[in-house]
């Protein structure tokens, strides 16, 4: 997985490329960590490159809603191919996230 | 002179007389060929019957007559015509060989003439006494068949002039000899009308039965429906239908009717129309069979009843409901053998009115075939002669249970058997065959892999190869790998902690699903432990489980020794 990343004052741009698995979710999770603690107001998730992802990728999100959640921050993931869609689908979590087709 | 002349007139009153005597003779003669004619000429028993009654008094110039048969059954002779003052109490009446002088006539083939019957102790005054009438003279005479057999009697009393004569006996036994002739034709014109009534009857009965019987079967791509019909010379009453009823099921039924005939035969047709009605209308089928003995014990005479088999299928489960109301049990034949189905049975339809009816519950298996029968199959005599009985026919059914034509095969059995003995009552045969699952490719792969490295795109590929070659879908295929990965993911993590480990995976594509088991020798997992996590909880953790069991038809923990091993299964069909 490789992660790219576009700060500026409005928002906060994540681009993600490869799968996220329980070996690199740890990788994604000390980024997002950091995020919260700048109380970061918009996050957006770029997934167009992300073929594949696993119950340790969706946990890692789960986390990052939780601790914007005091702050009211805002998570948008965008552009997720179906795959990953069905995942999100499957944990009963496709209500819980926020899902773009653009930035 | 004087003496020339007396002798002359002694000689010519003798002339007178014997030319009298001589015209009564050329008089009856010729009132017997008119007889003959009349005789010969009559259209039914009846009217011949009359016939002979009439020109017998008339020839014999008697005041009454009657005439009797013999029963053939009793012995009995029977007064079936009698004319004259006393005919109604006559009429009917019924005399034992021997009995009376008519009695006596029957039972020793001579005819008898008594010209004062009260002095005559074979004389039966019984008659006179109760009809008032009064016997002066009798002539009697016996009614034989060519081979001279007695078949009846003819009387005739009172005769209006003088009495009876040797000469009145001669022309009368010719008479009665001519009626008994008569008589026997038209009985037996009467027997072969008989028959010839039956067999229209039995015709009919035939095709009304073929009108109700199913032409056509419900189509359907995993059963299989076929019947074979041989009807009885003297129809029977068997009848059978296969109808799709409500909520996905099939209704298929064997009946046999105790009686025969027209009445039967109508019958029946109303009890299949009623069956239809009900069994499509959806009705449970203890409710219809309850229904069906309702209408058929109020209706049914003369001890009229009725058996009948019940089965009807879930198609897409298989699951088989029966309902056996006095008839033969079913054969079921399966991949081991076949079987006579241990049924519970309930009285037949029609015996009384207020019944509950009892069912039972088996499953047909793809492959599988369910034989229904009439006892018509049962009664069918072998080659010893012996009946098949019901373990005969089993024997039969198992001997062309994988044949691939095996109604065709088992028919040809029953044509030579019923050749040689033929069948006494309809032979019926429904069967219903559940296809085996088509042919599928039996997959089978196998690998080693560690818990280290990543070997996920490997562990992938082996799972999307098997799963596309069994026919899943593209997003089927990658939820599968999601599972798998999930479960890997969990070794990796929980079993060997981060440790390297061997894992085994195999992957069978099976049928029409996909086995896939996942190996490890590390620590085992305790499977209380393992829980779904309730999803209105949002919080990281848990999640894999529970993508497993959400893609998966079955996640399994299988005991094993060291380590765990887990089993995955998905159906190609949709969850």
């Amino acid at each position: 997985m490789e992660i790219e990343i576009d700060e500026s004052d409005k928002k906060t741009l994540l681009r993600l490329t490869g799968s996220i698995t329980f070996k690199n979710s740890n990788d994604l999770r000390k980024v997002l960590v950091k995020f919260s603690e700048k109380k970061t107001k918009k996050t957006y998730v770029d997934m167009s490159h992300v073929d594949y992802v696993d119950s340790s990728a969706i946990a890692t999100f789960i986390e990052f809603l939780q601790l914007i959640r005091p702050y009211r921050g805002i998570l948008v993931l965008t552009n997720l191919n179906e795959t990953c869609k069905e995942i999100f689908k499957i944990a009963r979590l496709d209500k819980i996230f926020t899902f773009d087709k653009e930035i | 002179m004087p003496r020339e002349t007396g002798a002359i007139r002694t000689k010519l009153a003798k002339l007178t007389k014997d030319l009298k005597e001589a015209q009564q003779v050329i008089n009856s003669l010729t009132k017997l060929l008119k007889t003959t004619r009349l005789v010969v000429s009559a259209t039914n028993i009846d009217n011949l019957l009359d016939v002979i009654m009439r020109m017998a008094e008339e020839i014999m110039n008697a005041q009454a007559s009657s005439l009797t048969l013999l029963d053939e059954k009793t012995g009995d002779l029977k007064f079936v015509v009698a004319r004259g003052e006393a005919r109604r109490t006559i009429k009917d009446k019924r005399i034992k060989p021997g009995q009376g002088i008519t009695g006596w006539v029957a039972k020793t083939g001579e005819y008898l003439i008594s010209n004062d019957p009260y002095n005559d102790p074979r004389f039966d005054p019984s008659f006179d006494k109760e009809s008032g009438f009064k016997t002066r003279s009798y002539l009697c005479m016996p009614m034989k068949t060519f081979e001279g057999r007695v078949i009846g009697t003819v009387q005739v009393l009172n005769k209006r002039e003088g009495e009876f004569t040797k000469k009145d006996a001669e022309i009368f036994e010719h008479f009665c000899n001519l009626s008994a002739i008569a008589i026997r034709n038209q009985q037996l014109f009467t027997f072969r009308d008989e028959r010839k009534q039956i067999e229209a009857d039995l015709d009919y009965a035939h095709s009304i039965q073929q009108s109700f019987l199913p032409k056509s079967f419900p189509q359907l791509k995993d059963y299989d429906f076929n019947t074979l019909y041989i009807p009885a010379r003297q129809v029977g009453g068997d009848f059978y239908d296969i109808l799709p009823i409500k909520n996905n099921r099939i209704a298929v039924y064997i009946a046999d009717v105790s009686g025969k005939g027209i009445p039967a035969a109508l019958f029946m047709s109303k009890m299949s129309s009623d069956l239809r009605f009900l069994l499509e209308k959806g009705e449970n089928a203890e409710e219809v069979i309850r229904e069906i003995n309702k209408s058929v014990s109020e209706r049914s005479s003369r001890g009229m009843f009725v058996t009948l088999l019940l089965i009807i299928i879930s198609i897409k489960t298989g699951s088989v409901q029966v309902l056996n109301a006095g008839h033969i049990s079913l054969f079921i034949l399966g991949e081991k053998g076949t079987i006579i189905f241990q049924i519970s049975e309930n009285p037949p339809l029609g015996v009384r009115d207020k019944l509950e009816f009892k069912t039972q519950q088996f499953t047909i298996k793809p492959g599988e075939r369910i034989v229904l029968i009439t006892d018509g199959v049962t009664d069918i005599s072998d080659k010893e002669g012996n009946y098949l009985g019901i373990e005969g026919v089993r024997n039969l059914l198992e001997k062309y249970r994988n044949s691939p034509d095996f109604l065709g095969d088992f028919l040809k059995q029953i044509n030579e058997y019923t050749r040689q003995f033929p069948q006494a009552d309809d032979i019926s045969v429904v069967t219903v065959y559940r296809s085996p699952l088509p042919d599928y490719p039996f997959i089978k792969r196998e690998m080693v892999t560690f818990s280290d490295t990543d070997h996920t795109a490997e562990i992938k590929g082996m799972v999307e190869d098997v799963a596309a070659q069994m026919g899943f879908n593209r997003k089927n295929i990658n939820l599968l790998t999601v599972a798998v990965l999930e479960a890997f993911s969990n070794i990796v993590k929980y079993a060997y902690g981060g440790e390297v480990g061997k894992i085994r995976l195999r992957v069978i594509g099976e049928g029409k699903a996909i086995k896939i088991f996942l190996r490890d020798y590390g620590k085992k997992v305790e499977e209380e432990k393992i829980v779904s996590r309730d999803l209105k909880d949002v919080r990281p953790g848990g999640l894999g489980v529970h993508f497993m069991r959400e893609i998966m038809d079955s996640v399994e923990y299988l005991p094993v020794e060291d380590g765990n091993e887990l089993r995955l299964i998905k159906r190609t069909s949709v969850k």
